[in-house]
């Protein structure tokens, strides 16, 4: 589904990304883990297509497509999510109306009536049980005044309205207690199928234990220094990255 | 004596380590803070420091009904008794033990008489991925009169780990007393860390309270103080945030009466980007009461998108009740959304007469509006035994027979 | 705002956005006189800021010459942020769009209170303005 090859990116006059090679599947769980700066959110905004960062080099393909040629929305319209790691606040807006026009959108670039209000009210009281959210939610504004777990549970709310192809998990267990974090979980694992595949970029290991990744990839210093299977993630909490790091600086 | 003449002739007599003689010297020349000093500005130690204390603890034995007296009725209770530890809790996944000599942060000579002199207290390690359910309690009781006392305390929580605490000092003579408490809390990465204080000990006891907190990424970390009793309190609470994404939350309610006074000063450093503050001090002041508030938000130059709030409003409740506000926002970083207010006033005419009119006594009318006025920091409070206390001595104080639990 | 009469109650929100290179003022004098006994107002004006080269002032004059009246007075600005619209891109909402839909949810207060042939031409006047005002 996604395939990225020599990914060359950076900000102002810095490369952060230099070489990054990954094959996504569908149906496939990637977990991306490596100490802070070594490009974990930058690999998340270049996909999603944040014009903030320049692409140096290198390509990336989604379904077939070039997905550098289009920009995030036409990305968004072809199935990319990405929760963020600080949800932005969008006063005035309620999380159904901005759901509403974000679905919109979407049938709109694909030449699709809009969606009757009555089943899109429909599909957001499924989603709303399915991720425990009460009912008072759907007329909060955009995160206005809400705490860390809701932003993030809004985030995996409009995953699940929105259906994406490709998700990308900007480290959403971060700051999280242990209840946040299994609800959270929990909707993730209900989200997936054979048909879509999750990239889930954290810090902690224990995330994993919720959400068990096929594949775990470690990033140090903007590139991939080490792949492996689910243990991976549990000898890093064990030892650290120190013992992949010092064997990739001496390289 | 003074008490400085005290502990100058205690710590000769003591066998301190040249370090900790260092910061004692340091201290001795510099003395306790007077009002010329910006942080002791409105709350003078002039008449506090000059009385003649105890600093030998005697001792008596504590029973167990005089710990159920003042217990929260938590099972894992940490008990101390004139400065020894007479009771740990075994708690999975935590260790703890008395006393250690730390490391920490001398600026100021409150601190510097603490790390010089202290020799009682708790050293906590809650362990990586520790999540303990029930909260765990700490009460410091003291029967020795007229006594000086100092706690030095460490709490350590490891990544992931989730706890919270209530502590209790109680002196349980009417004697003066005062005590020097200070705690250090390390909250490594994404744990949660809830620390209540029940400041509600005799009506003559003094306490200078210090907590300093160090924040990893990702953390959520919350001190709540409750002041009731004493005659004398000062808290002054100060967090460091090292990572992004961290919280650091404040509720304090002060509710004093007669010649009480309470000092709550709090500092935030707002170190690294997207992370957030918020503060509550709820005030109410009776007889002669004095409160001071001061908080400090410093937001360095590379701390983008923070959400820091802060707010301290205040009911005074008679004509010879004061109050002295200080909020300081110092901010270095454009990208932020920094608030704080700070309100002073009475309780509402109309409002009073309404409730009279339905048939609710004056006494209670007020009682029932200056609870309304306390109950969002009340609401803060996620131990519910708290909270409860905190209602109950609200109502206690205003001397109305109210339950205000729903 | 001119309050003569006794209890007598009066509201202002005024909101304002700028764009390219224009500047908003809002200048306002809120009066009560000396027998306007027991009067009260608020007013709230926002300023909204697309771009950085733009503009916004107050001027509020609030003139009481009556002690048991109750006047406040509230002012924000606030900036329309490169991040809130990647974040709306992100989920499929292109650029004009995102700024059409921060634009309603701000000026909200206001439109919710007009009749609603009104608010439906403001609102359509609101999207004619700001295109091509992407900074």
């Amino acid at each position: 589904m996604l395939q990225i090859k020599n990914l060359k990116a950076g900000i102002e006059d810095n490369q952060i990304l230099k070489g990054i090679n990954l094959e996504v599947k569908a149906g496939e769980v990637h977990a991306i883990m490596g100490p802070n700066g070594s490009g974990k959110s930058t690999l998340s905004a270049v996909i999603a297509g944040n014009e903030d960062y320049e692409v140096e080099g290198g390509n990336i393909t989604f379904n077939g497509e070039d997905l550098l040629e289009l920009n995030p929305e036409e990305r968004a319209h072809n199935g990319v999510f990405l929760s963020f790691q600080y949800p932005v606040e969008i006063p005035g807006i309620s999380v159904s109306n901005f759901i509403k026009t974000s679905i919109s959108e979407k049938r709109k670039a694909q030449g699709l009536d809009p969606i009757p209000t009555k089943d899109l009210l429909k599909m957001m009281r499924e989603k709303m049980e399915l991720l425990n959210i009460k009912k008072g939610y759907l007329s909060r504004n955009m995160n206005e005044g809400f705490s860390g777990g809701e932003k993030k549970r809004n985030e995996i709310f409009q995953m699940a309205m929105l259906e994406p192809k490709l998700a990308i998990l900007d480290e959403t267990d971060s700051g999280l207690d242990i209840d946040a974090l299994r609800i959270v979980a929990n909707g993730v694992n209900k989200l997936k199928s054979a048909d879509n595949a999750t990239i889930v970029i954290t810090h902690y290991q224990r995330l994993l234990d919720y959400i068990v990744p096929d594949f775990v990839h470690v990033l140090y210093n903007g590139r991939i220094i080490k792949s492996g299977g689910a243990e991976l993630a549990h000898k890093l909490e064990e030892k650290g990255y120190d013992w992949i790091t010092k064997e990739a600086d001496k390289q | 004596m003074s008490l400085i003449e005290n502990l100058k002739s205690y710590s000769d007599k003591l066998e301190v380590t040249a370090e900790r003689k260092e910061i004692l010297n340091s201290f001795l020349t510099h003395g306790f803070p007077t009002t010329k000093d910006e942080e002791w500005k409105y709350t003078s130690l002039k008449k506090i420091v000059s009385n003649e204390y105890a600093i030998e603890n005697t001792g008596e034995i504590i029973d167990s009904s005089t710990i159920e007296k003042y217990s929260l009725g938590f099972d894992n209770k940490i008990i101390f008794s004139d400065g020894k530890l007479i009771n740990t809790p075994e708690i999975k996944g935590v260790s703890i033990s008395s006393f250690s000599n730390f490391e920490s942060a001398t600026t100021d000579s409150i601190s510097q008489l603490n790390k010089a002199l202290a020799q009682n207290g708790f050293t906590i390690t809650v362990n990586k991925n520790t999540v303990v359910e029930n909260p765990i309690e700490i009460l410091f009781f003291a029967t020795t009169k007229d006594n000086f006392s100092q706690y030095r305390n460490l709490i350590s929580v490891g990544d992931n780990a989730e706890v919270k605490f209530v502590e209790r000092i109680q002196n349980l003579n009417d004697s003066a007393s005062m005590v020097n408490h200070f705690t250090q809390i390390h909250c490594d990465k994404n744990t949660k860390v809830e620390y209540n204080k029940i400041q509600n000990n005799t009506a003559e006891s003094r306490l200078i309270d210090t907590v300093n907190v160090y924040q990893e990424q990702d953390s959520t970390c919350a001190i709540n103080t409750l002041i009731f009793g004493g005659s004398f309190t000062r808290n002054n609470l100060n967090f460091e945030q090292n990572g992004s994404n961290c919280e650091s939350n404040m509720n304090g309610i002060s509710i004093l009466d007669d010649n009480q006074l309470a000092d709550n000063h709090t500092f935030v450093d707002h170190k690294s980007a997207h992370c957030g503050s918020n503060e509550m001090y709820k005030g109410v002041y009776l007889g002669r009461s004095k409160g001071v508030f001061n908080g400090k938000i410093m937001v360095r130059p590379d701390a983008q998108k923070i959400d820091a709030f802060q707010s301290n409003n205040n009911l005074l409740l008679s004509e010879n009740s004061t109050i002295d506000s200080k909020p300081q926002l110092e901010i270095y970083a454009d990208d932020v959304k920094c608030s704080h207010g700070c309100t002073i006033g009475q309780l509402d005419e109309k409002a009073l007469f309404y409730m009279r009119s339905r048939g609710i006594g004056l006494e209670e009318a007020k009682a029932v509006l200056t609870y309304a006025f306390a109950s969002e920091a009340i609401e803060n409070i996620s131990v519910e035994e708290v909270k409860l206390l905190a209602q109950k001595l609200l109502s206690q104080k205003l001397n109305v027979d109210l339950d205000f639990s729903l | 705002m001119i309050h003569l009469g006794k209890n007598t109650k009066s509201t202002i929100i005024a909101k304002g956005i700028s764009a390219g290179k224009s500047n908003g003022n809002y200048r306002g004098l809120v009066k009560i006189s000396k027998r306007a006994t027991n009067s009260r107002n608020f007013s709230q004006c926002d300023s909204l800021l697309m771009g950085d080269k733009c503009g916004s002032h107050t001027f509020p004059y609030i003139e009481v010459k009556n002690n048991s009246s109750k006047v406040e007075h509230e002012a924000t600005t606030s900036k329309i942020g490169e991040d809130q619209i990647f974040y709306c891109n992100q989920r499929g909402i292109g650029t004009e769009a995102a700024i059409a839909l921060i634009v309603n949810g701000y000026c909200k207060d206001v439109l919710n209170q007009l009749p609603m042939e009104f608010a439906v031409e403001a609102q359509k006047l609101l999207e004619i303005s700001l295109e091509g005002s992407v900074g």
